[in-house]
């Protein structure tokens, strides 16, 4: 019958308004490599969200570097060579003066009004006879009035101390630069903005190749220098190499191998071409739907895609193995013959595939809609346009014969038997004490995985500089900008004494600078009158009428601490106005292993307004109950799939089935075994061993006794093996999980599959192992 | 802070002494291991009607640094070490001013130091201008205007007299503060410290 023309020329029809639309797509755009747009976000409230942002905003662009030498000049003028080796448009260099002289000058107008926590502690508790003698001989003992303003106007020398503790421990201005003391050497601070707008990744490692050639030169100038660099970029870029790397050889390597595997089994060039269509057809397909749907493919999405390699290609080789087994048939009659077992494969590969797309995760839902829209195009080019392609008479081979040969050597699981029943108790056992080991993981670090060099070195700069950690901070919000200050205020004399104990090494906040106008006022009150008193008793004591000078005691307000330039580094801090509310970060620095997060939480108990967040936290606990999710939709799907199986098989729908959900049970508990832990990228390979195992079972029942559909489900098994089990080879923990959860998986379903098969002239509504005659008489 | 750093600078002058040629000052100059002498020192200082007279004893120590004993009219004693300067008042009570460890600019202040104890002018040229002139027998003057502008904010300039010592000190500074510093009695043994003059510096 040749009626069956149109759909091959309309699917043509398709294919080339989908290549069109990609032409057209790709001329503009590239593959979005925005990291951050695949971390769940985190839809609790505006404030929580703007705080996450300005956090991330920070971070992802600075990389900082320290040059570090015994003798401070010799680094500042290191770092100058280095600074000078770096491309500008790639790193854009940061000055800031916050801490050099124009900063000072700034605050000195309101110094009055600024004390530290420690100096109104020593000022409230004063014993002014005390304080009069340390006046006194700082006066007459051999000049050490301070320094900053003449002796009348600061007799304690409360200004520097001040500035001192503003810039930090260690940590200090030197002509022009920001150097800091640590590990025995002198180092200088360069800081750089890539020049990206936003963060991208592609797999070049520019930044860090600028950063090793200014290195280079660094050294040449002084060999003994000392250079340490930090900054999320330098992650990204390396986490982008690797995973450019990776892509390249899962992708190549899994097509090469499957090529290799239909070659072997079918002696001719034209499976391979044809197979090879088909999986070309379908990346297209998943592309144009992905960039239809989402306006955008994420490179994850095409990393992803590339393991569907293994999946798609079942279509087609079970159209092969089908032609090398009944060569004499028409090929139309074939692909009726075909088409249950093949429609019934693609919906609950499908099935299983949008399962997974449920999931609220932005990158699960394109990699969905990728897989779904893929096999529907592989399986619509296998259906629409291989009986026309494929006419010539097909090879047979003696790789072929022997595997098809092999399924009636198989063992049959048959109940009463005895064999049947040690096997049972086996698998039982293993499955029990596998799973009983297994620990659940839901860390959000398991996504990434640094080199250790660069996160030692993100440590180390971390400690030089004090850096505050950007996981756990408090968010501190009020109804006005003082309310907020007052609060923090509050909460960090509170965190004072965690300091003292040795919790915290430190923390930053807004009001450190800019202290609440009420504290303002009294810190005023307070100096003014301790220095007055002291002055008076210096006065008496030398015999001198000191005439008084005014201390300028301006009130610092926020809004001109936010536009002057001395807020620059600690900006970032203030959130402004969030619906309707103001808010601020308060950061904490020296939070170690040591630290107990749960008494930090705990500080935040009873203020009102001041809110502990613990990011990494939050984003395990999202991540783990996403995995849950899942775990349920993944019953869900099994549900499915059993209803579409049943729909079809009837009574005998569990023999479809109980081989994937066996081989499901079996790789965890091997895992188990191996110590890899449950997290939520083993759910989704669960998600795909579903589509895939099952289609196993469904083309052994729908053609059962048929040799050859045993070799197609050979050759399909390991073709997705080869594929999927080249993933175990990421060095991310998580594709790595994923890698071997779909490697024992597919390996049990495939070994397990022919052993639930139904013994041959059970009553059922599907076909028995028929002969070419049959197939072409059913027409 | 900074002022100290100078006297004792001054003090410390162990700078090497000029070649018998009149060459440079550095080779007039003695470096003995530890010097001890009497201080008189004069502040006038904006807002005082009266200038600010004290007088007291010093210990140099090349090694360890120096030790300022102010004995009239109010007694206290200053300990410049290497890592930190600190005050001590009749009544026992001390007070740290700088620590190393918090305030690096301290570490300026013993390199200066350390400059010094090694006869080194030409460290102290890095921070400051020198004005050298020699003047007869044996005595030098230098006159020293700072570089840098941190040290700049402070002071207007420092001149240095003396001979095989430095005998005088007279710091200006940008508010008008000026004070002068006479040192008498100098001699170089013993030249170790005592006991109870080393703890001091711990």
């Amino acid at each position: 019958m040749r009626a069956s023309r149109w759909p091959a020329w309309l699917w043509a029809a398709l294919v080339i308004a989908l290549c069109l639309q990609q032409a057209v797509f790709w001329r503009e755009s590239r593959p979005d490599t925005d990291v951050i747009a695949l971390l769940p976000g985190v839809q609790q409230d505006a404030m929580l969200t703007a705080a996450n942002q300005r956090i991330v905003e920070g971070a992802t662009q600075q990389v900082v570097v320290l040059v570090g030498s015994p003798d401070f000049e010799r680094a500042k003028s290191t770092a100058q060579i280095f600074q000078e080796a770096i491309p500008a448009s790639l790193l854009k260099p940061v000055t800031s003066d916050e801490a050099g002289d124009a900063a000072l000058d700034f605050y000195a107008t309101y110094r009055g009004s600024l004390l530290t926590s420690e100096q109104r502690r020593r000022l409230s508790h004063a014993d002014i006879t005390q304080l009069a003698n340390a006046a006194l001989a700082r006066l007459y003992g051999p000049g050490l009035a301070g320094g900053l303003t003449e002796w009348r106007a600061d007799p304690l020398g409360l200004w520097p101390m001040w500035w001192q503790a503003r810039l930090g421990k260690g940590i200090q201005s030197r002509d022009g630069r920001i150097s800091v003391s640590g590990n025995g050497l002198e180092w200088v601070l360069l800081r750089f903005e890539t020049a990206a707008s936003t963060f991208h990744i592609n797999g070049n490692s520019g930044i860090q190749a600028a950063l090793d050639n200014a290195s280079a030169r660094a050294r040449t100038a002084d060999p003994n220098v000392q250079i340490l660099e930090a900054g999320v970029p330098l992650h990204a870029e390396a986490a982008a190499v690797r995973g450019n790397w990776e892509m390249d050889t899962i992708g190549f390597g899994s097509m090469l191998a499957v090529l290799i595997l239909v070659w072997m089994a079918f002696r001719s060039l034209r499976p391979i071409l044809l197979v090879a269509l088909t999986l070309l057809v379908g990346t297209v397909a998943g592309v144009a739907a992905t960039t239809m749907l989402f306006g955008k493919i994420h490179v994850l999405t095409l990393v992803f895609g590339a393991s569907l390699v293994g999946v798609a290609e079942d279509f087609g080789i079970l159209w092969f193995a089908s032609r090398q087994a009944y060569p004499g048939t028409d090929t139309h009659a074939l692909l009726r013959h075909l088409m249950p077992g093949l429609a019934l494969a693609l919906v609950t590969s499908v099935l299983a595939y949008l399962a997974l797309g449920m999931a609220p995760l932005p990158g699960l839902q394109q990699m969905a809609v990728f897989s779904a829209a893929g096999l529907l195009a592989a399986f619509l080019t296998v259906v629409c346009w291989f009986p026309g392609l494929d006419r010539s008479a097909p090879r047979s081979s003696e790789f072929s014969r022997r595997i098809a040969d092999s399924l009636s050597n198989w063992p049959r699981w048959r109940l009463p038997g005895k064999s049947a029943i040690a096997a049972s108790l086996i698998a039982i056992a293993v499955i029990v004490s596998g799973l009983s080991r297994l620990q659940v993981h839901d860390d959000v670090r398991f996504l990434l995985n640094s080199p250790t060099a660069l996160l030692q070195q993100e440590r180390e700069v971390g400690r030089l500089l004090a850096l505050p950690s950007p996981a756990q901070f408090y968010l501190v919000s009020g109804a006005s900008a003082e309310e907020v200050l007052q609060r923090e205020e509050q909460l960090k004399q509170r965190l004072d004494e965690v300091v003292v104990h040795g919790g915290l090494s430190g923390y930053a906040a807004v009001s450190d600078w800019v202290p609440s106008a009420s504290r303002q006022g009294a810190d005023a009150r307070l100096s003014s009158t301790v220095e007055s008193a002291v002055l008076a008793k210096v006065a008496t004591a030398m015999g001198e009428s000191i005439a008084p000078v005014s201390v300028p005691a301006a009130r610092l307000g926020l809004d001109a601490w936010l536009k002057s330039p001395v807020s620059a580094p600690l900006r970032k801090l203030w959130l402004g106005k969030v619906d309707g509310r103001q808010g601020s970060l308060v950061m904490l620095q020296g939070l170690g292993a040591r630290t107990d997060l749960r008494r930090m939480q705990s500080l935040a108990h009873g203020l009102p307004g001041v809110r502990w967040v613990d990011r990494t936290h939050d984003i395990s606990g999202l991540l783990a109950r996403y995995r849950w999710m899942m775990t349920l939709m993944l019953v869900a799907g099994y549900v499915l799939v059993a209803a579409a199986l049943a729909w079809r098989f009837h009574r005998e729908a569990w023999r479809a089935l109980m081989p994937t959900a066996l081989a499901a049970l079996l790789s965890q508990a091997l895992l188990g075994w191996l110590g890899e832990p449950l997290q939520l990228f083993t759910v989704l390979a669960h998600f795909l061993l579903l589509g895939v195992g099952v289609d196993y079972g469904i083309f052994l029942i729908e053609y059962r006794d048929d040799p050859s559909m045993w070799l197609a489900v050979t050759l399909g098994a390991v073709g997705t093996v080869l594929s999927f089990g080249l993933l175990a080879l990421s060095a991310t923990p998580a594709l790595h999980t994923f890698g071997l959860t779909m490697l024992f998986g597919v390996t049990f379903a495939w070994l397990l599959s022919p052993c639930f098969r139904p013994a041959a002239g059970h009553v059922g509504s599907t076909h028995t192992g028929s002969t070419s005659q049959e197939i072409a008489d059913a027409d | 802070m900074i002022r100290s750093i100078l006297v004792a600078m001054a003090l410390l002058l162990s700078l090497p002494c000029f070649a018998a040629e009149g060459d440079s000052i550095r080779d007039r100059l003695a470096k003995p291991a530890v010097l001890r002498g009497k201080f008189e020192q004069t502040r006038h200082l904006q807002g005082f009607r009266n200038a600010l007279s004290s007088q007291g004893d010093f210990i140099v120590s090349r090694e360890r640094g120096v030790i300022w004993e102010t004995r009239k009219p109010f007694p206290s004693t200053t300990v410049i070490s290497k890592s930190r300067l600190m005050t001590r008042q009749a009544d026992g009570s001390t007070e740290i001013v700088f620590d190393k460890s918090h305030s690096p600019a301290a570490g300026i202040v013993n390199a200066l130091m350390l400059a010094l104890l090694g006869g080194d002018l030409d460290a102290l040229s890095k921070y400051f201008t020198l004005k050298e002139s020699t003047l007869p027998e044996g005595a030098w003057r230098v006159e020293l205007t700072p570089r840098k502008s941190a040290l700049a904010h402070v002071f207007e300039r420092i001149v240095l007299q003396g001979d095989r010592y430095v005998r005088s000190v007279h710091l200006e500074e940008k508010g008008g503060d000026v004070t002068d510093i006479i040192f008498q009695s100098m001699h170089d043994t013993p030249a170790e410290l005592e006991p109870s003059e080393a703890r001091q510096f711990e």
